[in-house]
């Protein structure tokens, strides 16, 4: 070790960083044994001190980057003199050794955070979850400090370094990968919870309160980054298309449906004390899930336009995995008394059943998107040949599982606890039935004839009337009450109950996304042509004239533009540009394609090649819909930050709604 | 320099683990094991909020009037023994350091369907509806007077026959 240099500086702060992450477990774990305040108080300074040494080494490895020093491997790998500064710092997670350290690093401040903020329940908890949280780190730290290592040194240094992968030169690298980490990391904290409670012996569901907020702020990174990965997917040609159902594009949609699953169905353990096994269930598989992610992205078990593939990091992985997931079931069978339920389901149509049913539905889901990622191994297993299934058989699957979880979102939150009456149900659901029936006959006397599509769009208009009646109806018993102004109503109503309003708003997000992909998988046309300069193409009332190519340099790249003239309804709208981009370090080019979007449909130009003479072939797509799924995504995140954003006083009780009390009312 | 930067980190770490090393009365982290919430606060919250949300899926038109009137009933109940309970006098052993009187059971039962009816208010959305004042504690309507036995807009009791 180097001293001399940066390297030797980051190499040594990690291996710093891994004997903290081990004192803080065995502090932790003796003063817990012992009741030694002051060893677990130092456990607590090392939470704290691995979270310093961690931020050190990360500002060393940017501070590599940005200086590009490639007597840096992994900087030499991964960067080069002409980047910009934002692909310079996205370095960071270019590769394998970056990226774990970004986990390990993420994971401390989780920790840090965890340990040092006061939680209104669940405090007592606070020295098992820091033990778990450190433990976790404590693998990630083994593994960057042997086996994937960010600070090997070159000899000699090479004079310039071998650039981005050019599918990575995009602005979505930015904030798409360490969004999905913080999502990942961010899963650690609830199942380090739910572990923590079965240590601690806890009967109660104070670790179901004590994450409620963590388990949204995770489910909300993740969501951002699937988003921006699919927006990205979208304008960069290579990934697939928005969602193109790759083995790690799954593996961040797997924690994402049972993340879900989870905060929902801990609202009936938290109101009625049931479903205590099946929640500490969901939170183990969603950090494994998280894990599982990894595993695929690092294993090259399975192929993907994602993956780094190293064997033996793989390895490491999946011994973790199954070490921590038998550590979690030994502890929930060995304490399995204290998940015994404290009510049965009192009747078939109730809340607590649609929850159920709603958490069925995701948990199927996953699996069945698990299966289907996992295929190419399990046959290679039993018949010797990798078989890879495609994108129909994940749409087969969740186009109806889909459609029944969309209809379960307007069903749920019009059923009352305990138990739902025949009157009860015919007023609830009339008019949002109503309503929908109404929109559906219009849609089809407009055109609309596919079934399917025709049977999304009438249950999204359900979805979105019962929604809209829970709003007037609740503004309305505000305003009856008297001395409110109508904004005052709407605000004080949504104010009081984060969760419940912040879940409409999600549920209305999951509609518009629901409506954009129904959209434009159902009514998408493409056309492709060969035209000359200043010769037409024409689709769906739009006319885009060529005029020509371009040829320019952007940073790396060696840039081919492709300028067209667009017009609809023979009144000109403006300029489309589509272009290809030729990176050095890469043989295949790089397709950008040209967007005009609008919220009725996008007009997406791929420019597929071209000849001397200029005469260019393209490719013209219209996705019908489409912005209302990028609509959708950011109101979801609106919302989940609404629901998690702390409450006031008032509202705190009213959120505040545990089991006891339904409880003892039986 | 670069050897001082992580001598410098080196004495931060230490400082950080080793200070409550060489201080052996710290025991917040001990206390911190036993410093639970107290259950029986927790337990009133969650009637509290049950309540609440009684109120609530009522006036949503998610309760019938039967279920509504069963549910209510049983959490106010509860809400008031609470609420009995919190101001009667401490166990055996445990009486804080100056002796209070004995409060009045008829304030106490006063006083705690107050805050019930403050609790029913808020869910609602209207002005602390305490009996004896100003608002029905039912429909949030203004009364006419103080004194006034039934609300003059639902019909209900005004305050609970002894």
């Amino acid at each position: 070790m180097n001293l001399a240099n940066l390297n030797g500086l980051g190499t040594v702060l990690l291996v710093v960083g891994f004997f903290v992450a081990f004192w803080a477990v065995a502090a932790y774990v003796v003063g817990l044994r012992t009741r030694n305040g002051s060893l677990m108080a130092s456990g607590r300074g090392a939470v704290l001190a691995l979270a310093f040494v961690l931020t050190m080494t990360v500002l060393i490895l940017w501070g590599q980057f940005i200086g590009s020093d490639f007597s840096n491997r992994y900087v030499a790998e991964h960067s080069s003199t002409d980047l910009s500064l934002g692909y310079k710092i996205s370095g960071l997670w270019a590769g394998n050794e970056g990226s774990l350290l970004l986990w390990a690093w993420l994971l401390a401040l989780y920790a840090a955070v965890v340990t040092f903020i006061r939680h209104e329940e669940g405090q007592e908890l606070l020295p098992f979850v820091s033990t778990i949280l450190s433990a976790i780190n404590l693998f990630f730290l083994f593994i960057i400090n042997f086996l994937s290592r960010p600070f090997v040194a070159l000899s000699p240094v090479p004079p310039e370094g071998m650039g981005l992968n050019p599918l990575l030169q995009d602005p979505g690298m930015v904030i798409h990968p360490p969004m999905l980490y913080l999502g990942y990391v961010g899963f650690a904290v609830p199942f380090a919870f739910a572990m923590a409670s079965l240590l601690a012996n806890q009967r109660g569901g104070a670790w179901i309160k004590a994450t409620r907020r963590w388990t949204l702020v995770a489910w909300l990174f993740l969501s951002i980054g699937i988003i921006f990965g699919a927006e990205w997917a979208y304008v960069v040609l290579g990934w697939g298309g928005y969602w193109g159902w790759d083995p790690v594009e799954n593996a961040s949609f797997l924690p994402w449906l049972t993340g879900t699953a989870f905060f929902h169905s801990m609202m009936i353990q938290e109101r009625r004390g049931m479903l205590k096994g099946w929640n500490m269930a969901l939170i183990i598989i969603t950090f494994m899930l998280t894990i599982f992610g990894t595993y695929l992205t690092r294993s090259g078990v399975v192929a993907s336009v994602h993956a780094f593939g190293d064997n033996v990091l793989g390895m490491w992985f999946l011994i973790f995995m199954l070490t921590s997931l038998a550590a979690a079931l030994y502890l929930i069978i060995s304490r399995r008394h204290l998940l015994r339920e404290e009510h049965q389901f009192e009747a078939v149509v109730s809340k607590e059943s649609s929850f159920l049913l709603n958490n069925l539905i995701l948990v199927g889901l996953a699996f069945a998107v698990f299966f289907g990622t996992l295929y190419p191994l399990t046959s290679g297993w039993l018949t010797g040949n990798k078989v890879a299934v495609g994108p129909e058989y994940y749409n087969a699957i969740a186009a109806p599982m889909g459609t029944l979880l969309i209809l379960l979102i307007g069903i749920c939150p019009l059923i009352p606890w305990r138990r739902a009456s025949v009157r009860n149900l015919m007023e609830n659901f009339l008019y949002p039935f109503a309503v929908a029936a109404v929109i559906t006959v219009v849609l089809f006397f407009a055109g609309i004839r596919k079934l399917p599509a025709l049977a999304a769009f009438g249950i999204i208009a359900f979805v979105l009337a019962t929604i809209a009646m829970e709003f007037f109806r609740g503004v309305r018993v505000r305003l009856k009450s008297g001395g409110e102004s109508l904004p005052t109503a709407v605000w004080s109503m949504m104010s009081r109950n984060r969760r419940r309003w912040g879940g409409y708003t999600v549920h209305i997000a999951v509609t518009l996304i629901v409506l954009g992909i129904v959209g434009s998988s159902s009514y998408q046309v493409s056309k492709t042509y060969t035209v000359g300069i200043g010769q037409t193409m024409s689709l769906g009332g739009y006319t885009l004239t060529y005029k020509g190519l371009q040829q320019t340099r952007q940073g790396q790249a060696e840039v081919v533009l492709a300028d067209l003239d667009v017009s609809h309804g023979g009144k000109a709208v403006g300029k489309l540009r589509s272009q290809k981009e030729f990176y050095p370090n890469s043989e295949e080019p790089t397709t950008r394609v040209g967007i005009r979007g609008s919220y009725k449909e996008d007009l997406y130009v791929i420019l597929n090649g071209w000849e001397q003479d200029q005469t260019a072939n393209f490719k013209l797509v219209i996705n019908p819909l489409m912005a209302w799924m990028w609509i959708g995504w950011y109101i979801l995140a609106v919302g989940t930050v609404f629901a998690a954003w702390p409450a006031g006083r008032a509202a705190a009780a009213v959120q505040h709604q545990g089991s006891a009390a339904m409880a003892q009312s039986d | 320099m670069y050897a001082v930067v992580l001598a410098l980190a080196l004495v931060i770490v230490l400082y950080l683990i080793g200070r409550p090393l060489f201080r052996p009365d710290w025991d917040e982290e001990a206390q911190l094991l036993q410093g639970r919430v107290d259950a029986s606060e927790m337990e009133r919250e969650r009637v509290f909020a049950a309540l609440v949300e009684v109120e609530n899926d009522y006036q949503m038109n998610k309760l019938s009037e039967a279920d509504y009137q069963e549910l209510k009933r049983q959490y106010t109940r509860q809400a008031l023994e609470y609420l009995k309970n919190s101001a009667s006098p401490s166990p055996a052993g445990m009486r804080p350091a100056r002796r209070k009187p004995r409060p009045d059971l008829k304030q106490v039962e006063a006083e705690a369907e107050a805050e019930v009816a403050l609790a029913l208010g808020a869910a609602a959305g209207r002005p602390a509806a305490v009996p004896g004042s100003l608002y029905c504690p039912h429909c949030g309507a203004e009364m006419l007077s103080v004194g006034q036995k039934f609300c003059h807009v639902c019909g209900r009791p005004q305050r609970r026959e002894a």
